[in-house]
């Protein structure tokens, strides 16, 4: 895909060798985020993995939402929001200017805490990324790209026969697994979870969580967390954030049962937070 | 008189709060201030109120009787040559006669029978001004007495503040629910008269308005035709000239605040399109026909079309633009009511903030955006002054912008300013119109309504 108006190559990699290291796809180095005069991030630099899941956790208002919403640029919205430092996809700056935000974001796809399907039917929704990309080129073309994104959503076979319902009529977890099926519908990459579990019941969590374990081996996944439990069930890399600073990230099981950090260990042992 | 007693009842109600409020004090000084039930100033309010609201009722019953019971004393105590044989009409000529010899103002030698009941007139009405004052004090000082009692340091008094104010809450909506009844029911009773002068399918379907019918034999007029179709086409015509100008212009206004201006730019706006919502009509009117009538008169005669002085065009465009900021402002609000999440969730789907405001944004807050556009329709059709100005008289049943049309409200006004009379259908027309614009737009109304509040159910 072309993110940029010019052809790719005129675009060099930044960072260091590290950042460069071949299977990372999202790598950051010292990204500081300010909402005018606060400043919610200090110096993040990480790299996340290929085609696995890395959970940021933390206590709220730790920065990790914002982190997040910096790999697809959604902060780009927030008016007051500033950022410095850089961030990588596939090596290729994000924050060029140069750069085409809609590109990115299609391929940077986004679940958001609180499900939000747009007031259209199911169908609508999963076609809403390829039809407003082009991205099929008729009509079986796109049924056949919102099946298999709903399937793989774990969704078919409770909505196949109500397609063309609303889908604001779906419960809960059905409507954040409708979700997770309009961010796959368009083939991304990456795809950000801001604590897509904090608005389900147990039961829901749970479809969920198997659903990001299923979609780890086609996407590389970062999930926004509360729950310590889900970042040990569901993720391999875990980085713990606590007051805008990356305290510490590495492999989830190091995290939990090994932590370097003395806050992390309090963390994680529930001594703050 | 009044004023006097209005004047007391105010002060007496001052001098009652702080008696109360002193005696709510003095419990709160004596016991444990927890025990008391109610704040001090509570205990002044209940005070307040048992003087000054029997005693307001009392002096408002009292205006509202007093003439009319003076007058049938002085009646009856008229002697009999004058009152034998007189009908409503001859008394009050004869009662207002010796209301103003009473107040001294002589037209004409009064009879000795009328100057002497001017003066028992004048005598009555000094003993009713000292009576009323007399009776609303001692109303006030019982009120005192009584409430003051009452007052105890458990006493419910802020339940019983409350209690009043609820009431006095109902009044004043109920105020507005009684006026609105009694218009209705004017309008159809008047109607309902038009309508036995002239059958219903005449007035809906006729094609010939002419109601400048004679209301005296020796004047010329027309013979009276009252086909009211062309009226209500050229309210059509209009509205659908306002509508298309300010559909497109407040809708796009509208995105272009929520989405695209700065903050800077929304703050400037915003506050002068509300500005444009509260220029008189009567200003827009003389816009209308010194400034975009002459405009499009001369407009079509550069291009060689046939424009008479006072175009629908010109009305319709001038009231398009008056109705702007209703469209706008209550589609602004209708698309800040879209939950962010779904902006949100659009744009990180790799959405422009075009794309997003097309396909998710405004089929959102399409209900709440027809809701305001119904709203502006109604606004249209029962706009005035514009159409007066700039529309014209003639009612021809023609859909050329470029003529003069008339439309429901001008009829109205034409129909009942000058030399009118009651049971003519000219003057009945102009209620049976009214009723119609009110059932138009009151149906409008309820359509906007509706539309709005299943829009609001979406998101709860």
């Amino acid at each position: 895909m072309g993110m940029l108006a010019d052809p790719m190559e005129k675009v060099k990699p930044v960072g260091d060798a590290r950042a460069a290291s071949g299977s990372n796809k999202v790598s950051t180095r010292d990204v500081s985020v300010f909402y005018g005069e606060k400043q919610a991030l200090f110096d993040v630099s990480v790299d996340i993995p290929a085609n696995q899941v890395t959970a940021f956790i933390g206590p709220s208002g730790c920065g990790k939402s914002t982190f997040l919403r910096c790999i697809n640029r959604m902060n780009d919205t927030i008016p007051i929001a500033r950022m410095t430092g850089a961030i990588t996809l596939d090596e290729i700056d994000i924050y060029d200017p140069r750069i085409d935000v809609v590109e990115l974001r299609a391929r940077v796809g986004m679940v958001f805490q609180k499900p939000n399907p747009f007031p259209k039917s199911i169908f609508e929704n999963v076609a809403y990324g390829p039809k407003i990309h082009g991205m099929t080129r008729n009509k079986s073309e796109l049924e056949a790209l919102v099946t298999s994104s709903l399937k793989r959503a774990g969704l078919w076979n409770e909505v196949k026969d109500r397609l063309h319902e609303p889908g604001t009529g779906l419960s809960g977890g059905q409507q954040q697994r409708l979700c997770i099926a309009r961010a796959i519908a368009t083939r991304p990459e990456v795809v950000l979870m801001d604590e897509p579990c904090s608005a389900l019941d147990p039961i829901a969590t749970a479809i969920v969580e198997e659903l990001i374990d299923e979609l780890r081996s086609n996407y590389t996944i970062i999930i926004v967390t509360h729950s310590m439990q889900q970042a040990a069930r569901v993720s391999q890399k875990t980085a713990f954030f606590h007051l805008g600073k990356l305290i510490e990230h590495g492999r989830t099981e190091d995290i939990f049962s090994n932590p370097r950090e003395k806050q992390t260990e309090d963390y994680i042992t529930g001594k703050i937070g | 008189m009044f004023s006097y007693l209005f004047l007391t009842i105010i002060v007496m109600s001052a001098v009652a709060f702080f008696v109360g409020q002193a005696t709510g004090k003095r419990f709160a000084a004596v016991g444990d201030a927890p025990d008391m039930h109610s704040l001090p100033s509570y205990h002044g309010a209940y005070v307040a109120v048992w003087v000054g609201i029997p005693s307001l009722v009392l002096v408002l019953l009292w205006a509202l009787f007093q003439s009319s019971v003076i007058d049938s004393l002085l009646w009856s105590s008229l002697p009999d040559h004058l009152t034998s044989g007189a009908d409503a009409a001859n008394r009050s000529l004869l009662l207002s006669e010796i209301r103003n010899v009473a107040e001294g103002r002589i037209f004409s030698e009064p009879t000795p029978e009328v100057l002497a009941a001017a003066e028992r007139l004048n005598g009555w009405q000094a003993i009713v001004r000292i009576a009323g004052f007399v009776v609303v004090l001692a109303l006030m000082v019982a009120g005192l007495f009584f409430a003051r009692a009452r007052l105890a340091p458990r006493f419910r008094a802020r339940n019983s503040v409350e209690r009043f104010l609820d009431g006095f809450m109902v009044l004043c909506a109920l105020a507005a629910i009684v006026t609105t009844i009694g218009i209705v029911v004017s309008l159809v009773y008047e109607a309902w008269a038009f309508f036995k002068l002239v059958p219903p399918q005449d007035f809906f379907f006729g094609t010939k308005w002419e109601p400048q019918i004679a209301i005296r034999a020796d004047q010329i007029a027309g013979q009276g035709a009252f086909g009211a179709l062309p009226v209500f086409l050229g309210t059509l015509v209009i509205s659908v000239i306002a509508m298309l100008v300010a559909i497109p212009t407040g809708i796009y206004t509208a995105i272009y605040l929520n989405e695209y201006a700065s903050k800077r730019v929304r703050q400037t706006v915003k506050p002068m399109l509300e500005i444009l919502a509260g220029v008189p009509t009567v200003v827009y009117g003389f816009f209308a026909v010194l400034t975009v009538a002459p405009a499009i008169r001369e407009a079509g005669g550069l291009l060689g079309l046939a424009t008479s002085p006072n175009s629908a065009l010109a009305a319709g465009l001038v009231m398009g633009t008056m109705i702007i900021p209703f469209v706008s402002s209550l589609s602004d609000d209708a698309l800040n009511a879209v939950p962010r999440s779904m902006r949100d969730g659009s744009l990180a789907m790799g959405a422009t903030p075009g794309e997003t405001m097309l396909r998710v944004m405004l089929p959102a807050a399409l209900p709440g955006i027809m809701g305001g556009v119904l709203l502006a329709l109604s606004r249209a059709i029962g706009e005035t002054m514009i159409v007066v100005m700039a529309a014209g008289l003639i009612a021809s049943l023609n859909v050329n912008p470029l003529d003069s049309v008339t439309t429901v409200t001008v009829q109205i006004v034409t129909l009942l300013t000058g030399d009118t009379e009651f049971d003519s259908p000219k003057t009945l027309a102009a209620f049976a119109l009214g009723l119609v614009l009110f059932l138009v737009t009151l149906g409008l109304n309820v359509i906007a309504l509706g539309i709005v509040r299943r829009y609001r159910e979406q998101y709860e």
